[in-house]
C-alpha cells in the first residue's frame, strides 16, 4: 500500500514538469557498488540502464549470488549500514559518484527490495541518490528466501517555487468590492423596509407602554 | 462579506497593537549606539567655534566627531560596496569634500556645520591611478595609451581645468613599487634607484636617489612629499623639500606624521606602541633632527587593548607656557579611535571594531554569591547532618555580612564566583546576559546587555586570524560555548576556532565569557578543522566535547581524552564544501573514554559544477516547538513535520536563460536524503533564508518582477504523527511531507532576517526584519503563513491571503532610531517565556527585547500593589471578625 502511495507521489512530480530539450548531457546507465564486509571495499551490485527521455520509472532485478547472501544476513544481524556507491554515467561518458546508506538489516527485511531516488536539478543532471526499503521491517531477516535484488528507480525533479499570487487577490477584491456596490444599492433601498418587522414590534411595544404608563399615574 | 473585511480588519488591529511601544518606554529597554567605521581619512578642526574632527571611513561613511568627547555630530552614509568608497577628503573652510567611487567619481562638498550636502558632480573615468587634490584642483592620474594622463577639475564646479597632460608610463611601476604624496610620485625602478617626479606641472623632471626597498608606502596627508622606505625590516624617511631629497632615519615598528609647523619648518611626529596597553609618542623638528621635549611621552593603561597605532590626522600649536603642544587622532589595527593629546593623555576613544561584528553569542551570567552557597548548601545531599549544620551557619554569616556591606555602602568587593563586579549576577527572569561579539578587527568584546558598555576586550593578535568563507569573502569566526553559567565549580567556557597566523592549521581559542580570560587558552591543532560539532552529553568536567573533523575527514575530540559522563550516540556529522558544491555525511562512534574512533563515510551529494552553496539553514538549537500540530477548521488535526536532522541548504548557479537559478534543498543531514527541492527562477541577491519549527522563509530579489519576494514553505505530515514514538532519520520511510508553499512580495529591501525564539516555544513566532531604510519590523508569522486562504479560511483565526506584506510604523519596533547597514539580527530567549532578546548588529548597534504575545508571564508595570494588599487584608479581617460574630450568634441561639 505504501509503495503505491509512493508511486503515486512521484509520478504527480514527474507530471508537472515537462521534458526539457535534448541538448542536455543525459543519464545513460547507473552502476551500482554496495558494501558487504564494514570497510573491506565496495563490491559490483549491478549496472541499470536508463533513459531519461521516456519518463518512466525503471525496476531491475539482478541475481545475487549465496555467499554474498550470507554476507549480507551477517551485515544484518551485526545491526551494521549497507552502504552503497552509486556511479551515475551520462551519454558523454561523464561519470558522478554519489554514496548512500541504510541499516543493512532493512534491505534483508524487505526481502531485498530497494528505492533508489535520482535528484535531478532543473538542468536535469542528476546531484544526489538516496536509498530506500520497501518496509520498515527490521526482524525477519532469517527468512530471505530470495536471490534476486529488486531496485525500483525514481526520478525526482525540483518543483518551481511559488509566485506571489496577485491575478486571483485582484480577482477576490473586485469580486468583493462588486458584491459591496450590489448590498449598498439594495440595502439604499429598503434599509427601513428590510427590517420592519424589528422595528414595528418596538414601536407597537413602545406605544402599548406608553398608552399604559399614564393610566397607571392616574 | 462585509463582516469578514471587518473581522480581518479587527483581527489585523489586534495582531499590531502586540508591537506597539508606549512613547515613556523609549529607551527603557532598549539602547543604540551609533558608529563610523574604521577611519580611513580625518582632518581636524580647531576653529573655535567649531573644534569638530571629520572622518570618512572604510563604512563609506563621512562623520564629524567631537574633539572633546568624540561624540557623533553628524554623520551621512554613502553608497554600499565599491561604488560609494571614498577615495579622499579635503577639507574647505565651510565644507568638507569627499571623493568616493571606483569607475564613477563622485565629488560632494558637506556643510561642516551640519552635514547637508551642498554640492554634488561627477565623472566617468578608468584605469585611476591616483587621485589627489592641489590648488582646489582635483587631480585625476590615469593611464591610457602607455601614457600616465593627468586630468584636472575645479573641485567645488567639476569644470574641467588645464588641459591633460601626460608622463611617460614608465614612471608608474605598480602600485607595490610607488607611493604618492603631496602630488609627487615615487617610484623604485629596476636599477634600484628612487625617482620622484612632480605630478603638478607638466614638466618630467625627476629626482632620484640610491636607494634599494622592498616597499615604499606615503605618510599620509603630509604636507611635504615624504615616502617611508623599508628594506629589511629598516625604515628610512624620504622627504623633498625645496627640490631636494633628504633621507632620515626612523624609529622601528611606528607610524609617522608630519606637520607644517611655522612657514618653514615641520614637525615629525611618531607614534608606537611596544605593548598592547602602551602608547609611546615623539616629536622632533623634520629638518634638523631636534627633538621637541613636550611631544614625548610613554603612557599605560591596563583597560587599553592596542595594536599598531597610526596617526591619521595631527593638529600642533603653541602654548602659553611656550611649549609645542599637538592634538593627534590616532588609529589602531584593531580600529579604536583615539583622540590623544600631547603632552598629555588620552582624551577619548572609540571602539570601531564593533561596526565589523561577524558572530555574537548572548551569554547567561553566573549566580550570585549568596544563590551560588543556598546551591551548594542544598546541592550534596551525601554530606552528614553536622557538616550540613556547619555549611547553613556559614552561608547565613555571609548573608549577613553581604547585608552590612550594602547597608554601610561598603564599596563592593569582586565577587566569589565571577570575579567581576558583584552586579553582573544573573537576574530571576534572565533577561541580564552579557554580549560575546567578534570582529573582523581580530578583537573580541564582551559588552553588558542591559546598557551596552563594554566590560572587557581581548586582541586576538598574536593568537590568530580568521578563515575566510569562500563565498562571500567575509571572514567567518565559529564560536562554542562549551560550558555555560550553570556549573557552579567551574567558570563558563567559550571556544573560538581561529587561523594560525603562519599556516592553515587552526587554533582552538578557549575564553571566559563573562571576563574575557583566557588561562592557556590558546591550543595549536596540527590539522585544519572543518567541521566543529558538540556533543550531546557533558565530559566529566561539565565541558561539551566538540568533534573537530579535519581536512582528511579524519575526527578529533576537544578537549581530548577527557571522559564522558555517559555513552553518546552515534553521532552523524555533514560537511559542506561552498565553492564545489560537495556535501558528505559522516558517522562517528565517540566512546565514553573521550576516544574517537575514525569517522565512516556515509553519503555523498555532489551539486553540478557552477552551483555555489550559499547559505545552510539550520533550525536554532535551543528552539523547542511545543504544538505539535494545527487544528483545522474540522476540529481535525494537521500535524506538523518536525525532523530535528533537517537542514535547509540554498544553491546558487548561474544559468543562461534565467540569469540565476537559486533552489532550496530540504535535507536530512543524518541519511543524507534530499526531503524536497525548490527552484526559484531569476532570484539573486540579497537573500536571506530562516529555518524555524516546521516552516522555512526564504527572501529573495526577483529580477524579473524587480521586487522582493519572500517565499514561504512549511511541511506536514498530515493527519496522522507519522515516526511518532521515536524519530529516526535512519532507515526512515522515503515518504515525503507536504509542503505548502506561498510567496509574499515586501515592499522594501531586506538586509537581514530572523525569528524570535523563545524558552518553551509557547509563544507565537514572529519575524523580525532589518530593511534598508533602517526599520527593523516584527511581523507576526501569522501574515507569512502559506496556509493564509485566498478563498474560504481552512482553519480559524486565517488571516485572508494578501500578496503584499503590510509594513505598519506600530511594527517597526526601533521607532525612531534607524539603523543603517545591518548585517546580522541575533535572537535568544530569556527565562521568561513571554521576552526574546534581540541583538542587531552592523553599523550600529542596537538591543532590544520583544514579547511577540505580549508579556503575559509578568504583571503590569502599573499593577496596583497596594489594592491588592488592603483588599486582601480587610477580607483577612472582615473574615476573622465575621467569624466570630456568627459563632457568638450561634451560640446565643443555642442559649435559647
Amino acid at each position: 500500500m505504501m509503495h503505491y502511495k509512493l508511486i503515486f507521489l512521484f509520478y504527480s512530480v514527474l507530471s508537472g514538469i515537462h521534458c526539457s530539450d535534448s541538448s542536455y548531457d543525459s543519464i545513460s546507465d547507473i552502476y551500482l557498488e554496495h558494501e558487504l564486509i564494514p570497510n573491506a571495499g565496495f563490491t559490483k551490485r549491478s549496472s541499470i540502464l536508463v533513459n531519461l527521455e521516456s519518463r518512466n520509472d525503471v525496476v531491475s532485478t539482478t541475481t545475487i549470488n549465496d555467499s554474498d547472501i550470507q554476507l549480507l544476513k551477517q551485515l544484518a544481524s551485526k545491526n551494521e549500514l549497507y552502504r552503497l556507491k552509486i556511479t551515475v554515467r551520462t551519454l558523454s561518458g561523464k561519470e558522478i559518484h554519489f554514496l548512500t546508506f541504510t541499516r543493512a538489516c532493512l534491505i534483508v527485511g524487505s526481502k531485498l527490495n530497494d528505492i533508489l531516488t535520482i535528484h535531478l536539478d532543473h538542468l536535469d543532471s542528476p546531484f544526489a541518490v538516496n536509498l530506500a526499503t520497501t518496509s520498515n521491517n527490521c526482524n525477519s531477516f532469517n527468512e530471505l528466501n530470495t536471490s534476486f535484488f529488486t531496485t525500483t528507480v525514481f526520478f525526482r525533479r525540483p518543483e518551481s517555487s511559488p509566485l506571489p499570487d496577485t491575478a486571483t487577490y485582484i480577482q477576490k477584491m473586485e469580486r468583493e468590492r462588486d458584491a459591496r456596490e450590489k448590498g449598498k444599492s439594495s440595502n439604499n433601498k429598503s434599509l427601513l423596509g428590510k427590517y420592519w418587522m424589528y422595528i414595528l414590534p418596538l414601536v407597537i411595544f413602545m406605544m402599548i407602554a406608553g398608552a399604559s404608563n399614564p393610566e397607571a399615574r392616574q | 462579506m462585509v463582516s469578514k473585511i471587518i473581522l480581518t480588519v479587527l483581527l489585523c488591529s489586534v495582531l499590531f497593537t502586540v508591537n506597539g511601544l508606549y512613547e515613556d518606554q523609549a529607551g527603557k529597554f532598549d539602547w543604540k549606539q551609533n558608529y563610523v567605521g574604521e577611519v580611513k581619512f580625518s582632518s581636524i578642526d580647531v576653529d573655535v567655534t567649531t573644534k569638530r574632527l571629520y572622518v570618512a571611513t572604510e563604512k563609506n561613511v563621512v562623520a564629524s566627531l567631537a574633539i572633546e568627547t568624540g561624540d557623533i555630530i553628524w554623520r551621512q552614509i554613502l553608497e554600499k560596496g565599491p561604488e560609494g568608497s571614498i577615495e579622499l577628503i579635503h577639507p574647505t573652510k565651510s565644507k568638507i569634500i569627499t571623493v568616493s567611487g571606483v569607475d564613477v567619481i563622485k565629488v560632494r562638498g558637506w556643510d561642516v556645520k551640519d552635514g547637508y550636502l551642498h554640492f554634488e558632480w561627477s565623472t566617468e573615468t578608468s584605469n585611476v591611478l591616483y587621485l589627489f587634490v592641489f590648488n582646489g584642483l582635483l587631480h585625476n592620474v590615469y593611464s591610457s595609451n602607455n601614457l600616465i594622463a593627468i586630468d584636472t577639475y575645479h573641485l567645488e564646479t567639476g569644470v574641467k581645468g588645464k588641459a591633460t597632460y601626460t608622463f611617460p608610463a614608465h614612471w608608474f611601476n605598480g602600485f607595490d613599487r610607488c607611493a604618492l604624496s603631496s602630488g609627487s610620485l615615487a617610484c623604485f625602478d629596476v636599477a634600484g634607484q628612487l625617482n620622484i617626479g612632480s605630478l603638478i606641472k607638466s614638466n618630467t623632471d625627476r629626482l632620484s636617489l640610491d636607494m634599494i626597498g622592498d616597499k615604499i608606502v606615503a605618510i599620509p596627508g603630509s604636507p611635504i612629499p615624504a615616502f617611508i622606505v623599508t628594506n629589511t625590516n629598516v625604515e628610512k624617511l624620504v622627504y623633498v623639500k625645496e627640490n631636494k631629497v633628504q633621507v632620515r632615519s626612523l624609529t622601528t615598528r611606528s607610524s609617522s606624521f608630519i606637520y607644517t609647523y611655522m612657514a618653514d619648518r615641520h614637525i615629525l611626529l611618531q607614534i608606537s606602541s611596544p605593548m598592547q596597553d602602551t602608547i609611546v609618542t615623539e616629536g622632533s623638528i623634520l629638518e634638523d633632527s631636534t627633538v621637541i621635549e613636550s611631544l614625548s611621552s610613554k603612557e599605560s593603561k591596563s583597560s587599553l587593548k592596542i595594536s599598531n597605532p597610526r596617526i591619521s590626522s595631527a593638529f600642533c600649536g603653541r602654548s602659553k607656557a611656550n611649549t609645542v603642544n599637538c592634538v593627534t587622532l590616532v588609529s589602531t589595527q584593531d580600529q579604536s579611535l583615539m583622540l590623544l593629546k600631547m603632552p598629555g593623555s588620552i582624551k577619548w576613544h572609540r571602539e570601531e571594531s564593533l561596526t565589523n561584528i561577524i558572530n555574537v553569542e548572548l551569554v547567561d551570567l553566573p549566580v550570585s554569591d549568596i544563590e551560588a552557597a543556598i546551591e551548594k548548601e542544598f546541592g550534596n545531599k551525601e554530606s552528614g547532618a553536622f557538616s550540613m549544620f556547619v555549611r547553613r551557619l556559614f552561608s547565613q554569616l555571609q548573608q549577613l555580612r553581604t547585608l552590612f556591606a550594602t547597608v554601610l555602602g561598603i564599596i563592593e568587593s569582586p565577587s566569589e564566583t565571577t570575579g567581576t563586579k558583584s552586579n553582573l549576577v544573573r537576574d530571576q527572569f534572565g533577561l541580564h546576559k552579557i554580549i560575546v561579539a567578534v570582529t573582523s578587527a581580530g578583537k573580541l568584546f564582551g559588552i553588558d546587555n542591559l546598557n551596552g558598555e563594554i566590560l572587557w576586550s581581548v586582541l586576538l593578535c598574536g593568537v590568530g586570524t580568521f578563515y575566510e568563507n569562500k563565498v562571500n569573502g567575509l571572514p567567518s569566526a565559529p564560536m562554542h560555548l562549551q560550558r555555560n553559567s550553570k556549573h557552579l565549580s567551574y567558570s563558563p567556557m567559550c571556544t573560538l576556532l581561529l587561523k594560525s597566523e603562519d599556516s592553515e592549521n587552526t587554533v582552538m581559542f578557549t575564553f571566559n565569557p563573562i571576563n574575557g580570560e583566557s588561562k592557556n587558552g590558546v591550543t595549536q591543532l596540527p590539522y585544519r578543522v572543518v567541521q566543529a560539532v558538540p556533543l550531546p552529553v557533558l565530559n566529566i568536567e561539565s565541558v561539551r566535547s566538540l568533534i573537530l573533523f579535519d581536512s582528511t575527514n579524519s575526527p578529533h575530540l576537544y578537549p581530548a581524552n577527557t571522559p564522558l559522563s555517559s555513552k553518546p550516540p552515534p553521532m552523524y556529522i555533514y560537511i559542506a564544501n561552498p565553492t564545489n558544491g560537495l556535501l558528505q555525511g559522516f558517522t562517528v562512534d565517540v566512546l565514553i573514554s573521550g576516544k574517537v574512533i575514525s569517522a565512516k563515510e556515509v553519503w555523498k551529494t555532489q551539486f553540478n559544477k557552477p552551483t555555489q552553496i550559499i547559505a545552510i539553514g539550520s533550525r536554532d538549537a535551543m528552539e523547542h516547538v511545543h504544538s505539535q500540530g494545527r487544528v483545522l477548521s474540522d476540529r481535525s488535526v494537521l500535524y506538523k513535520y518536525i525532523n530535528p536532522n533537517m537542514v535547509a541548504i540554498l544553491t546558487l548557479a548561474p544559468d543562461t536563460t534565467h540569469k540565476s537559478v537559486l533552489t532550496l534543498h530540504l535535507l536530512d543531514a543524518v541519511s543524507g536524503i534530499i526531503i524536497y527541492s525548490v527552484v526559484h527562477k531569476r532570484a539573486s541577491h540579497p537573500i536571506h533564508l530562516i529555518h524555524s519549527e516546521n516552516w522555512l522563509l526564504c527572501s529573495y530579489y526577483n529580477d524579473k518582477t524587480r521586487r522582493t519576494e519572500i517565499a514561504s514553505y512549511e511541511l506536514y505530515d498530515g493527519n496522522q504523527l507519522s515516526n511518532s514514538s521515536d524519530f529516526s532519520s535512519v532507515g526512515g520511510s522515503l515518504i515525503p511531507p507536504i509542503v505548502e508553499k506561498q510567496a509574499y512580495i515586501l515592499p522594501g529591501f531586506l538586509q537581514a532576517m530572523k525569528p524570535t525564539i523563545t524558552e518553551k516555544g509557547i509563544t507565537s513566532k514572529h519575524i523580525l526584519m532589518a530593511t534598508t531604510t533602517g526599520h527593523l519590523l516584527e511581523v507576526p508569522w501569522a501574515f507569512l503563513d502559506p496556509r493564509r486562504p485566498l478563498g474560504e479560511p481552512k482553519e480559524e483565526g486565517a488571516i485572508p491571503y494578501i500578496p503584499e506584506l503590510p509594513m505598519p510604523s506600530e511594527s517597526m519596533i526601533n521607532y525612531n532610531k534607524s539603523l543603517m547597514r545591518v548585517d546580522g539580527i541575533y535572537t535568544t530567549p530569556s527565562s521568561l517565556e513571554s521576552t526574546c532578546l534581540v541583538f542587531v548588529y552592523g553599523l550600529d548597534l542596537f538591543y532590544t527585547r520583544v514579547a511577540p504575545s505580549k508579556t503575559f508571564d509578568v504583571l503590569k508595570e502599573d499593577f496596583d500593589y497596594l489594592v491588592i494588599i488592603i483588599v486582601t487584608t480587610i477580607l483577612l479581617i472582615s473574615a476573622y471578625v465575621t467569624k466570630n460574630l456568627a459563632s457568638q450568634k450561634a451560640l446565643k441561639q443555642a442559649w435559647k
